[in-house]
């Protein structure tokens, strides 16, 4: 496992390059997409496990964090989906000049999902894209964040309004700025261009009538999609006093296994 | 400011980022600053806190490195059987070597909740420790600390109502623990005795150890006033070496934007009042908001 940072100089992100440890698919690579704000905090120990995986099973994996969040350069604030998506071709880049594959799959989730399916519809031709309780509508992930903040702070009482004057709302900790929003709002999933993945997987740790929406919005212009419902906790926008980490281990192994 | 990823330690497993200033030869004889871990976030911070505030101290001219504690985000699991209670102390010291060898003498250390607890460790026996910055630390229940938990319950119709309810045994159903599927630290905190943290104070103090501690209103149950803290270690004298701050509308991982900048600023101001040659412009700290 390596650490490294990459990108331009004016916009180092930072990633981590995990080489295949078995010779099973050489050649293969997977580039990770993190979901956003404390789901990304929940996710990165599932997203390290799913990595190390992976690379057991003879893929070489990069996981990096997208401009203004993790460690990568930029201000929280300053964050966009176009430069998250801009910021997945990069990494992408990235791996092949590291690994020297010849077949690249993105594994993405929750807004992650959203941003590998955007990316994925433009990039060259894929090998496989995976969307992992995806966040399908911007509008309708925008609510449900903001519903988290003022659910219960771990002692009974909601979080307080936390709020900037140009118009910024704290999310559980990360600021949802106007920009961002506005980002935020025009993603659907549902209406985006054909990806160009020779196989697409949308996998559920629970049912939701949007993920049956995509599902059947997606099959109509991506023919070789996928749908498995695998029952694991899916509860990644939650915050406690522990900082506790989200571990599906089943729709973990399904995902290796669908991969391999 | 300038960015690198590193791995580190005896074995070359720890991982964390270096946060240096952009001068071409940053000064070494300022203290440097280690973040800590707090439980098993890994090393960017509650919130990203961790980043943000790096990024200000070096850009402030104080290199900052913030790191993995084995086991916990990037950083591969340790292969001995040692208790994180042990092998974390060993690890904080293990980064301050290799801050060492680059030149530094002198450290800071700040964390959170776990992390000041490691920082306070590490602190009371390591003379390389100049500063700690500890957020949400220990803390110790005074008759004070009873009278705001129980003064405002006995005038509280509802918590009186409350209280019959869990008496009769009709009370709200708490949320339940984590499942097996979610991960939380084996850490157990618990407060190490009273007499033994004020002894260690002391010798902070004879070392001239400058500490700095913000409590949040999420730890509620321990601390729940703004002078706790000196009422907590009246046997102590601090001299010039203490710096208390209460958040009270904060929980305990400052997901507050406000409550995050007042963090922010008041640890900058921190550090530009006690090694001014270090960073910014020295001042009165903005109130919460």
């Amino acid at each position: 496992m390596n650490p490294l940072y990459f990108g331009t100089s004016a916009r180092p992100l930072l990633g981590v390059y995990h080489p295949a440890r078995t010779g099973g698919t050489q050649g293969q690579g997977i580039v990770l997409c993190y979901p956003f704000g404390q789901e990304y905090m929940r996710a990165h120990r599932a997203f390290r496990q799913l990595a190390l995986l992976l690379s057991k099973r003879g893929f070489h994996v990069f996981r990096f964090d997208y401009s203004a969040t993790g460690d990568s350069a930029g201000e929280s604030g300053d964050a966009t989906t176009d430069q998250w998506v801009e910021d997945i071709e990069t990494a992408v880049d990235e791996l092949r000049d590291t690994a020297a594959i010849d077949a690249v799959s993105l594994i993405g989730l929750r807004l992650g999902a959203a941003l590998a399916a955007t990316a994925a519809s433009r990039l060259d031709e894929l090998d496989r894209l995976v969307l992992w309780d995806p966040v399908v509508r911007g509008t309708s992930y925008i609510t449900e964040i903001q519903d988290a903040r003022t659910a219960h702070a771990g002692n009974g009482r909601p979080r307080p309004a936390s709020t900037r004057d140009d118009g910024t709302v704290g999310i559980l900790g990360f600021p949802l700025t106007p920009v961002l929003r506005a980002s935020l709002e025009a993603l659907d999933l549902t209406r985006i261009e054909p990806v160009r993945a020779k196989r697409s997987l949308v996998v559920v740790s629970g049912e939701r009538d949007e993920y049956h929406e995509l599902y059947d919005a997606r099959r109509g212009r991506d023919p070789a999609i996928e749908y498995q419902h695998v029952p694991t906790p899916g509860n990644w926008n939650e915050v406690d006093n522990f900082g506790s980490a989200l571990l599906p281990q089943q729709i973990i192994q399904a995902i290796v296994a669908w991969m391999v | 400011m300038r960015e690198k990823a590193i791995r580190f330690g005896q074995t070359a497993t720890l991982v964390g980022v270096l946060a240096e200033p952009s001068t071409k030869d940053p000064r070494r004889d300022r203290p440097a600053v280690v973040m800590l871990n707090s439980g098993i976030l890994h090393r960017v911070g509650f919130c990203r806190m961790h980043v943000r505030l790096a990024r200000r101290f070096a850009d402030e001219g104080v290199t900052a490195l913030r790191f993995d504690f084995s086991g916990i985000g990037d950083s591969e699991p340790r292969r001995d059987t040692l208790a994180f209670e042990e092998s974390a102390p060993l690890e904080v010291r293990e980064t301050m070597d290799y801050l060492e060898a680059k030149g530094f003498t002198t450290f800071i250390l700040l964390g959170l909740c776990s992390g000041a607890d490691m920082a306070f460790d590490v602190a009371r026996v390591d003379r390389r420790v100049v500063g700690v910055a500890q957020l949400d630390a220990f803390a110790y229940r005074t008759k004070r600390f009873w009278l705001h938990h129980y003064g405002p319950r006995l005038t509280d119709r509802a918590a009186w109502g409350r209280l019959l309810r869990k008496v009769a045994g009709r009370g709200p159903k708490r949320r339940s623990g984590p499942t097996e599927m979610e991960e939380i630290p084996t850490y157990v905190r618990d407060f190490p005795p009273r007499d033994r943290v004020a002894r260690d104070l002391r010798g902070l103090v004879e070392r001239d150890v400058q500490q700095l501690y913000i409590y949040s209103g999420g730890q509620a149950g321990f601390y729940n006033y703004r002078t706790q803290f000196r009422d907590m270690f009246r046997d102590v004298d601090f001299l010039n070496t203490l710096q208390v701050e209460y958040v009270p509308e904060a929980d305990h991982i400052f997901t507050g934007l406000g409550p995050q900048d007042f963090v922010i600023e008041t640890t900058s101001r921190w550090m530009a009042r006690l090694w001014p040659d270090s960073v910014g412009v020295p001042g009165e700290a903005p109130a919460a908001a």
